[in-house]
């Protein structure tokens, strides 16, 4: 229910509905178009189907420490290592489904974002999805680049034509809607964040894959190799959620909500650079902290000495 | 009463609420380092609100977020405006918050004395703070024309506003050494009477200084005129009865007067603004006010179609919580905390 409602308010800022503008001020005319804003149907399912797959690769990747050392209760360990293959894999099945959908959706809604992850400077029709680019962003140009012909319309519309409008078109077009000013977003960061995040997708789907064949044969615990894999595979999903959050709101600069309001005019005229740089600086410092610490406990808790874990866990 | 009155109203009880449920726990938070002289008693000192803190910490959530809703202008000018403020208290709170989880998750001393610390410090710097701001909102800030706050932190951190700070942080120090002595048993109950009983008369004197000198100094109290009403006297004889029942140990009566001290004394903090959200101390007329200040009438009508449906929810389950948690914390309880 929480990720619910925060999601219907980013969404709002992807896809604004509901609003009606009174002396330049957006004003709430309509509270269920707000709360079912087509942006909300497909970016909920997905960070929910994201959450489960974080969980579940992060049981997955405790389930291998202890099935590697052999710990007792063995049972225990083979049961949360078999619940968490079989989530893991519809989680990231879901993640990717409802992903694709998102990225159609965004073809409609948000072309310059789709544009700009794919470093597509020229519309194509029919389109070709990039592999590999490195690119000249001021220039707005490829230095290099792979790109499969055709694949990006196919994902795009499902058939094999189809115009996916590219980075100068949408520009002009954005200069003529709202007025000069640069409407591009920071192209590499939306590119490569899309590429991490998908690639770190495709690879877990491979694992959650491996590890649920591995349940069926009933030979998971005694496959080293799988194990061993699957226990750093717990930093994927953190990498996947997190590059897929700088897309989503790198992606829509320079807009906080789109078409209506520029990032740059949301800003407090009351807080000061100086301000902000303090927050995020004191921020930083402070969760690196409970970070270091967080990581430390968990893993003390989960993986460490079996014998100080069962007395944290049973409140010493 | 129109809509805008009753989110004033609304959102006056949500802010009641917070101060005077987090009010004894940040005081407990304050305390535990002193009143408990070994790990098992700070540990007992930490479980009495280990199950409540975070529901309590809730209502300042809600009370943020119905002002966002129903009146942007005053989320804005103040969140803006008390930009290094809040980030300190928000610092604290972070703190605090990770301390209740952290602290005995590890046997070793020094690591439990760190976030003993801690939650002291994360608990006392924000229940100076918020009374520092509760005095800013009575003594009015710089706000120009537009909305926006003109001072800085500097402005706020004032030495009048500062009693504040040090009346609420004796208050709620308090209050929580009273519920101490309802929540423990033996020697930490004996421990928290003494202590409460000692602190009783310097927060009385404080609170009427602080207080008494606001009455000629601002003008705010001047509102309420030579008899000030039953809403601030109430909370003045009912701090001074919270004293005479702990001597004679009727501690649940001075446990409920200290929590009705409090509810009074913001009563009439919010008496004393409305229609006002936030005085200017540059020009009245650029005060914000529940009108000027407001979201559309739709927004909140829908808000208090909402509010009318889940508030009775949180209250009985954080109710239900508290009559769980009944029972006095012993040396020989489960501490989960």
């Amino acid at each position: 229910m929480s990720a619910l409602w925060i999601l219907i308010a980013n969404s709002f800022m992807h896809e604004p509905v509901g609003y009606a503008l009174e002396g330049g001020r957006a004003v709430m005319v309509d509270f269920w178009a707000l709360v079912s804003n087509p942006h909300v149907r497909l970016q909920f399912p997905h960070v929910i189907a994201g959450a489960v797959t974080t969980a579940a690769f992060f049981m997955l990747a405790i389930s291998a420490v202890h099935l590697r050392r052999q710990t007792e209760p063995r049972a225990m360990f083979r049961r949360s290592f078999v619940l968490a293959a079989i989530y893991g894999t519809i989680g990231v099945a879901l993640v990717g489904l409802v992903g694709h959908s998102q990225a159609q959706h965004m073809v409609q809604v948000q072309p310059m974002k789709m544009a700009a992850a794919e470093a597509l400077w020229e519309s194509e029709d029919p389109a070709s999805l990039s592999l590999f680019t490195i690119g000249n962003e001021p220039e707005q140009r490829d230095v290099f680049a792979i790109r499969i012909p055709t694949l990006l319309s196919l994902l795009a519309y499902n058939r094999l034509e189809g115009e996916v409008r590219g980075i100068k078109d949408l520009q002009l077009e954005f200069e003529q809607t709202y007025g000069p000013g640069n409407y591009v977003p920071p192209v590499a960061i939306s590119y490569w964040t899309f590429r991490l995040m998908v690639g770190a997708g495709l690879l877990m789907g491979l694992l959650a894959l491996l590890a649920l064949i591995g349940v069926v044969r009933e030979r998971f615990d005694r496959s080293p190799r799988l194990l061993a894999v699957l226990i750093p595979a717990v930093l994927l999903p953190y990498l996947a959620n997190s590059t897929g959050w700088i897309l989503t709101e790198v992606g829509r600069q320079p807009w906080i909500v789109y078409g209506l309001q520029f990032t740059a005019n949301a800003a407090s005229p009351t807080v000061t650079t100086g301000m902000l740089i303090t927050s995020i600086v004191t921020f930083t410092l402070l969760y690196s902290v409970l970070i270091g610490v967080a990581v430390y406990l968990l893993w003390r808790n989960s993986v460490g000495a079996p014998a100080a874990a069962s007395l944290a866990s049973a409140g010493a | 009463m129109n809509l805008n009155s009753l989110w004033f109203v609304l959102i006056g009880v949500l802010f009641i609420g917070f101060f005077i449920l987090e009010g004894f726990d940040y005081g407990v938070g304050i305390l535990t380092p002193f009143l408990g002289k070994n790990d098992h008693e700070r540990r007992q000192l930490i479980n009495t609100i280990g199950p409540f803190w975070d529901a309590n910490e809730v209502w300042l959530i809600a009370a943020g977020g119905a002002m966002f809703a129903a009146f942007p202008d005053w989320y804005a000018t103040l969140f803006s405006g008390f930009y290094l403020a809040l980030l300190i208290i928000l610092f604290f709170l972070i703190l605090r918050g990770v301390a209740f989880e952290f602290r005995s998750k590890e046997t070793r001393p020094n690591w439990r004395r760190t976030w003993d610390w801690a939650l002291c410090v994360g608990s006392a710097v924000p229940a100076l703070l918020w009374g520092v701001a509760l005095g800013n909102l009575i003594l009015g800030v710089p706000i120009d024309p537009d909305m926006n706050y003109v001072g800085d932190l500097f402005d706020l951190l004032r030495p009048y506003a500062l009693a504040y700070g040090i009346t609420s942080l004796l208050g709620f120090m308090l209050t929580g050494a009273v519920f101490l002595t309802l929540k423990t048993t033996g020697v930490l109950a004996e421990r928290a009477q003494r202590f409460a009983e000692r602190l009783w008369l310097p927060t009385v004197i404080v609170v009427f200084l602080v207080i008494g000198y606001g009455y000629f100094y601002t003008g705010m109290f001047q509102r309420f005129g030579v008899n000030p009403g039953i809403v601030p006297l109430t909370a003045g004889a009912a701090l001074l009865s919270a004293g005479f029942l702990l001597k004679r140990r009727y501690n649940g009566w001075a446990f409920a007067m200290l929590l009705v001290t409090i509810a009074f004394t913001l009563l009439t903090l919010f008496i004393g603004l409305y229609p006002r959200l936030m005085v200017s101390s540059l020009n009245p007329a650029w005060s914000l006010t529940i009108y000027n200040a407001a979201s559309g009438p739709y927004t909140l009508r829908v808000m208090t179609i909402v509010a009318v449906i889940f508030l009775p929810i949180v209250l009985a389950y954080q109710g239900w919580s508290y009559w769980v948690f009944r029972h006095r914390v012993t040396p020989e309880s489960h501490l989960e905390y």
